[in-house]
């Protein structure tokens, strides 16, 4: 973990979900893996749909959540959505996004995602909508 | 004002938030100047497809991410230039707006320094 982000760390005998941010921009990822470390969770984080179906695989026991960007360099946010149900079918997914247009909400929503998050976001945001998805 | 101060109070220290900050502005500084060159590029030729859906993305990124570090200019000039995309305006809109992205980026780099 950076030393930049450690804080006061829950009980580390408590199980603290893994949540996988899938954002191409390092720098928003920086900004929630932080808030999401304060909620208690472990943070992952992928660049794009490839990446983020490699991370799910491999630490597929261990994250509970996808934050997934609505729109990837390499694929369109539905794309990734529907490759990282054959990784983990059951998967929790909450979408965020600058604007998300009506009928892109509504794929997400028919692909199973829980949640949009409007960007930009701040904790209370952050935490209503892994509260609503878990 | 684009504030210096971590809006994240305690949960993001201040020297973290201007490094997080600036490592936004550096990517969108590349991203920007990517997408000048496609909204000048219109105006000598029509974008293909892929082109237009490159621009519309990489408008969309830097829209998404200034908001997340308090650059609202940058993100209103952002959307503007997305939405000017996805609306199949003409040329010369598309590089007028790209051109106001870029001017609204230097402006952000300027005041941080």
């Amino acid at each position: 973990m950076d030393e930049h982000t450690l804080r006061d760390t829950p009980d580390s005998n408590r199980h603290q979900p893994g949540v996988l941010i899938v954002d191409d921009d390092t720098a928003v990822c920086g900004v929630v893996a932080l808030l999401l470390q304060h909620l208690g969770f472990t943070a992952f984080q992928a660049q794009s749909g490839e990446e983020a179906c490699s991370v799910l695989a491999e630490h597929c026991a261990e994250i509970e959540c996808v934050v997934l960007d609505a729109l990837l360099p390499d694929a369109n946010g539905t794309q990734v959505l529907t490759a990282l149900r054959i990784v983990a079918p059951a998967i929790r997914v909450v979408v965020m996004s600058g604007s998300l247009p009506p009928e892109d909400a509504e794929e997400f929503r028919r692909l199973g995602a829980h949640v949009h998050l409007q960007k930009p976001f701040g904790l209370a945001e952050l935490s209503a909508a892994l509260s609503a998805s878990f | 004002m684009q504030s210096a101060e971590s809006p994240f109070g305690d949960l993001i220290d201040d020297a973290r938030w201007r490094d997080l900050r600036a490592e936004f502005l550096a990517e969108a500084t590349r991203m920007t100047a990517e997408a000048v060159d496609l909204a000048t590029a219109a105006s000598k030729a029509p974008l293909t497809e892929a082109e237009r859906r490159k621009l519309r993305v990489l408008a969309h990124r830097i829209r998404g991410s200034a908001g997340f570090f308090e650059f609202e200019a940058v993100a209103a000039s952002a959307a503007a230039l997305e939405e000017a995309v996805k609306s199949g305006a003409d040329p010369d809109a598309l590089a007028a707006l790209g051109r106001q992205l870029h001017a609204r980026i230097e402006a952000a780099r300027e005041a941080r320094e």
